[in-house]
């Protein structure tokens, strides 16, 4: 490969790698510090300058962690909504999106505008809240899965890519007697995988991160979700408003929580989600739409 | 062929609503066990009365937890706990409330709380009288701390909530100094005048006192970020006044104390200190932890870091600092004495939170009695006290110096909500005769030593008035020219004067107004 | 396909309207099929609870419920405006951070995404690219005390290499004048990794055919990058800016929030910041409806008036 570049495509390669790696350098080093942290002895914590390692390193924070009760109920409750949910929330969309993408759609723009509405216009958290109570969907896992079930953004880039694909492809397609679900399954969804594992990592990381919804739908605590745990073990960085308050009610009665606990806590808690990416990079492969014009 | 197909898109939604529908109404169907009246109670003479609780601490217990059982048992009653975490307590305290969910037992953080409640008529009013005779034990321990409590828990006249103290409010913040350092600049003893102090500083600043060759030192910082109200405390405290406090006029009003000449000499002196380098200039950006780093790696020598519990050799500023120094100490500092006399040290007030009722408890008057019960029970009674707090001896925790010190894997936070560990426990810590079950000796022989006989300077306008609620962003006008007049981006004599006028117009003279007629009212009454 | 049908029916024997309707909705019968769950989802979930939009011209009395309260007009807005001598400062302050926001945060993930795109060697392009989405993942409550370290005009790297070429050192976080260019880089910094997915996703889908004919044609990396790259991702380009525009009195108020301070206030203080102290005070569920209301209101005008002008450049837009 390096072989067919030429000398001006080779300089532009370096220069372009210099470039990338020092905005990696930039990007990584916050991360690697909080690693680091997470792995230092408190006091090693404190230390100033850069923390690329623990000059004392030590497990301690990883094990409050993880020896802390409901941390893998929490796992167990947030994997599930985020697969569950990432898979029914993809389909769901594009279910959604492909008819919206035709433009040949009686009242196409009314049921557009329908859905876009609610992108800026909402009721607010009691009205929702007590609809959800009314539905009965409270205390329940489904109560994470399902209001949130659809992205507008999402949908709507979803459609938007749906209309840039040639039309000349589904037209063969409908010569040849298939209808519309069938040009959607055999035709459509292959070709838009790029854009279906963007708005499934979207999905996923929302999921993942989600903890407010279950604050205040869910109960039981056998399906509380990891962040709600996690946070917990952070308290006293989270609450701003409330700092103050808790500066004069908290003395002393609690531990001071030491900074590699919270740098634990939040290795544990994006770690996971990071290495979903790998799984989805083939889809962001060049050439998926290799083939499919015929003549 | 073609109804096959047709059948295909109806088949996958029928799957995709099949699939929600069924899960969905199995789960509902786990639901259906709703909290009913408790069946399961022994046969006593009655039927437990069932109380809906909300404390603050986390809470996961499903109700079958050993506190929730003994509560139970003892007081007969059927506890319910209404779970809101700390975090956007607000939020989800309003969608509760919105969806009808009252709690029974009702934590207020403060006053706003007391107001905002009793106006949208969610509170039941508790009349004094009515606490101190039904909570007898702990309205004792209120008037012995301080009378004016009770009038914090009122609201235009009526009380609605039992008022919290803490007994830590009254004790003062104190400096802490970077012991070898002192040592090093030639103190054997923490400053104690003001130009003790700006010795001390200008030496920290200047004179190399961690001996590495460099001008890196500084000699105080503040937390200008997100903590003015007791920034440079040590300092306002010598000139007797504390910016964000409310105090006498030596004509028997309340004016705002950064609108004082003594606040004006606080910040002249601040600002000559500001020039001169002994204040960090990076104070601007500066938090708690941040405040913490700087000291313990050197960078401050003096911070004024707070209550006494900050200082305990398990502290992270005391193990901070030995982190870094093992042969390092860190001197607690005495208060500082200014021009206008003796200093006084910041103190929050014994001013804590409140605890209020559900309205629909003025109708119950049984449930009422019985909270009030559990409440005196729960604030006074030693066993009640420490099972709510700390569990159960030998379960939860072993004693120690005749303190519950929990056991290790009930140390943590998730742990202790499984337990529902201090979650009822609304009065932990807060106590007066339970003191020694939070506090071992050595603490309170610790904090002894360093607040005994130390005057201190606290709030005098503990409650607040309809016009702050008519401009409730003062406080970003008050924030910026106490940055400006530090740096001096705005000098200390008109400018100063514009600050005053400044604030009196936008709503300052409007709050002085209200808050003298009621200081007055209060005072009033407690005659 | 739908003006055919028009001229279709228009020949011939009149039909009525509704006939008319009711084939044209027929003929798409599956289109319809899926798309009815959907609409039925936004039937509950999002108009379900719009009434709840009257609180912002009602005073919210929790045991009256949001029908009970009583109306207060725009006694809401008006507070919004004048709870503040500093409120139009503020709005200033917001839109103008977003301006930056969008005219330099916009592009930048375009340009990382081509940048990426360019990388010969797989195994730098997926590392680097991994590592370009680790900032999204961390909150502003982290990102806030490694920044302040990190900028710090005594301590921090950057002011040390600033040093280094001779400059002075700047205070990044304290002071004003520079306060939104820092926001502006850092929120950059923290997103523009994870931006560049949905621009690789645009560029995965183009026909790599094209690229060969042009190579065919002679035509330069330049020239294939002006007219086969850009004007294929142009459609997801065009709709990405208009929904961005739609977050325009956003300008960030998790970053503001952690990274503020009274010294920075005069340049810095947005809307959100301003209701969430107001907030602070009060307590007040109806103000923060209306000032959501306010909100979305300039969104979706925006929003509108951004589609309409994307339309008419060509491309395909909201609406």
């Amino acid at each position: 490969m390096l072989m067919r570049m030429t000398g001006g495509e080779k300089a532009f390669q370096i220069v372009l790698v210099v470039f990338i790696t020092t905005l990696c350098a930039a990007m990584v080093y916050p991360f690697v510090h909080m690693l680091s942290i997470s792995l230092s002895t408190p006091a090693e914590a404190l230390r100033s300058g850069f923390h690329l390692y623990p000059k004392e390193a030590s497990l301690e924070a990883y094990k409050k962690v993880f020896s802390s009760e409901g941390v893998w109920i929490g796992y167990g409750n947030t994997i599930f909504r985020t697969v569950i949910g990432t898979c029914l929330s993809v389909a769901v969309m594009m279910l959604g999106a492909y008819p919206l993408s035709k433009k040949y759609l009686p009242h196409r723009t009314f049921y557009t505008m329908f859905i876009v509405v609610t992108m800026f216009f909402s009721g607010g958290l009691i009205p929702t809240y007590l609809l959800i109570k009314g539905i009965g969907l409270l205390d329940s896992r489904w109560v994470l899965i399902i209001p949130g079930l659809i992205s507008t953004f999402s949908m709507l880039i979803m459609r938007n890519f749906f209309m840039s694909i040639p039309s000349e492809l589904e037209d063969s397609a409908k010569i040849d007697g298939a209808h519309d679900m069938r040009v959607l399954f055999s035709i459509v969804m292959p070709l838009s995988k790029p854009i279906l594992a963007t708005v499934a990592l979207w999905t996923a990381v929302n999921h993942w991160n989600a903890w407010f919804d279950a604050l205040i739908y869910i109960q039981d605590s056998t399906k509380m979700v990891l962040q709600i745990y996690l946070r917990r073990l952070i308290v006293d960085n989270m609450n701003q408003d409330l700092q103050r308050l808790m500066d004069q009610s908290m003395m002393g009665v609690q531990a001071v929580i030491p900074e590699t606990v919270k740098a634990a806590v939040l290795m544990v808690a994006t770690i996971p989600i990071l290495a979903v990416y790998p799984f989805l990079q083939k889809y962001f492969v060049k050439g998926i739409m290799i083939g499919s014009l015929k003549g | 062929m073609k109804t096959l197909r047709k059948w295909n898109g109806l088949a996958v939604w029928l799957v995709v609503i099949l699939l929600i529908g069924t899960l969905a109404a199995c789960s509902k169907a786990n639901n259906a066990g709703s909290p009913s009246t408790g069946s399961d109670s022994p046969t006593v003479r009655e039927e437990p009365i069932e109380i809906k609780w909300l404390g603050f601490f986390p809470y996961e217990s499903n109700g079958n937890s050993v506190v929730e059982k003994y509560l139970n048992e003892k007081f007969n009653v059927k506890l319910t706990a209404m779970k809101i975490e700390k975090n956007s307590w607000q939020e989800q305290l309003n969608i509760k409330l919105a969806s009808g969910d009252i709690p029974d037992v009702f934590w207020l953080w403060d006053q706003v709380d007391i107001s905002t409640f009793s106006n949208q008529g969610l509170l039941a009013e508790l009349p004094v009288d009515m606490i101190k005779e039904h909570m007898p034990n702990y309205a004792k321990t209120v008037d012995e701390v301080d009378p004016n409590l009770w009038e914090f828990g009122k609201m235009e006249g009526k009380s609605y909530a039992i008022p919290l103290y803490w007994s830590d409010g009254m004790t003062p913040f104190l400096p802490g100094y970077n012991g070898a350092w002192l040592k090093a600049i030639g103190y054997e003893a923490p400053p104690t005048t003001l130009e003790e102090l700006e010795d001390v500083l200008t030496k920290f600043r200047n004179g190399d006192p961690d001996g590495n060759g460099k001008k890196d030192t500084y000699g105080t910082t503040a937390r200008g970020k997100n903590g003015l109200d007791f920034a440079f405390n040590s300092v306002f405290g010598a000139f007797g006044v504390q910016p964000y406090q409310w105090v006498e006029d030596g004509n028997g009003k309340l004016v705002f104390g950064m609108t004082t000449e003594k606040a004006r000499q606080g910040f002249k002196l601040l600002n000559k200190w500001y020039d001169a380098g002994l204040v960090d200039p990076e104070f601007i950006t500066v938090d708690g932890n941040r405040e913490t780093e700087s000291f313990v790696n050197g960078r401050i020598g003096m911070m004024d870091g707070g209550l006494y519990y900050n200082y305990t050799a398990e502290s992270k500023i005391v193990t901070g600092l030995k982190g870094q120094n093992p042969n390092n100490e860190l001197v607690v500092g005495k208060i500082v004495d200014g021009p206008n006399g003796p200093g006084a040290g910041f103190a929050w007030g014994s001013k804590n939170n409140y605890i209020g009722m559900g309205i629909q408890v003025a109708k119950d008057p049984k449930k009422m009695q019985k909270i009030f019960e559990m409440l005196d029970a729960l604030a006074t009674d030693k066993e009640v006290y420490v099972m709510a707090s700390s569990g159960k001896e030998g379960v939860h925790y072993e004693m120690v110096d005749g303190k519950p010190v929990a056991k290790e894997e009930f140390k943590e936070e998730n742990k202790r909500a499984q337990e529902a560990l201090g979650f009822y426990s609304l009065f932990s810590g807060k106590s007066l005769p339970m003191q020694d079950m939070s506090k071992t000796q050595a603490q309170l022989d610790f904090r002894k030593q360093l607040v005994d006989g130390v005057p201190v300077m606290v709030d005098k306008k503990s409650f607040s008035v309809p016009a702050e609620a008519e401009h409730p962003d003062l406080r970003k006008v008050l924030d910026q020219y106490y940055i400006k007049f530090i740096t001096g981006e705005v000098d200390l004599d008109k400018g100063f004067d514009d600050f005053v006028a400044l604030w009196k117009q936008s709503g300052g003279q409007e709050i002085t107004d209200q808050v003298n007629a009621k200081f007055a009212e209060m005072k009033e009454s407690v005659k | 396909m739908g003006k055919q049908l028009q001229v279709l029916r228009t020949r011939g024997k009149a039909t009525s309207g509704w006939q008319q309707i009711w084939k044209q909705y027929k003929k798409c019968r599956y289109l319809f099929i899926l798309l009815f769950p959907v609409l039925l989802w936004y039937a509950l979930f999002s108009y379900g609870p719009l009434y709840g939009i009257q609180l912002a011209f009602k005073d919210f009395k929790i045991m009256e419920g949001i029908s009970g309260s009583p109306w207060v007009g725009f006694k809401h807005f008006e507070m919004m405006f004048t709870a503040s001598n500093d409120f139009l400062h503020i709005i200033r302050n917001t839109v103008i951070i977003s301006f930056y926001h969008i005219i330099f945060g916009f592009p930048a993930p375009i340009i990382l995404a081509l940048i990426f795109n360019e990388l010969r060697l797989e195994i730098f392009k997926k590392i680097s690219q991994t590592i370009s989405y680790l900032p999204h993942f961390l909150s502003w409550v982290v990102m806030a005390g490694l920044l302040t370290a990190m900028l710090s005009p005594s301590t921090g790297a950057v002011n040390q290499i600033i040093q280094l070429f001779g400059l002075k050192a700047i205070y990044f976080l304290g002071d004003p004048d520079w306060f939104r260019f820092t926001l502006v880089v850092s929120g950059i910094w923290k997103e523009v990794g994870w931006g560049t997915i949905i621009y690789l996703a645009a560029l995965a889908a183009i026909d790599p055919h094209l690229y060969e004919a042009a190579v065919v044609d002679g035509a330069s990396r330049w020239k294939q990058t002006l007219y086969i790259t850009l004007p294929s991702i142009l459609p997801v380009v065009a709709i990405m800016f208009i929904l961005r525009i739609g977050s325009i009195l956003d300008a960030g108020f998790d970053q503001v929030l952690n990274l503020y301070n009274p010294a920075v206030m005069a340049t810095g203080d947005i809307l959100d910041t301003y209701v969430y102290r107001v907030g602070l005070t009060q307590m007040q569920y109806s103000f923060t409806t209306a000032v959501g209301l306010f909100k979305n209101v300039i969104a979706f005008a925006l929003v509108l008036g951004t589609n309409y002008l994307v339309k008419r450049a060509g491309q395909e837009g909201l609406l």
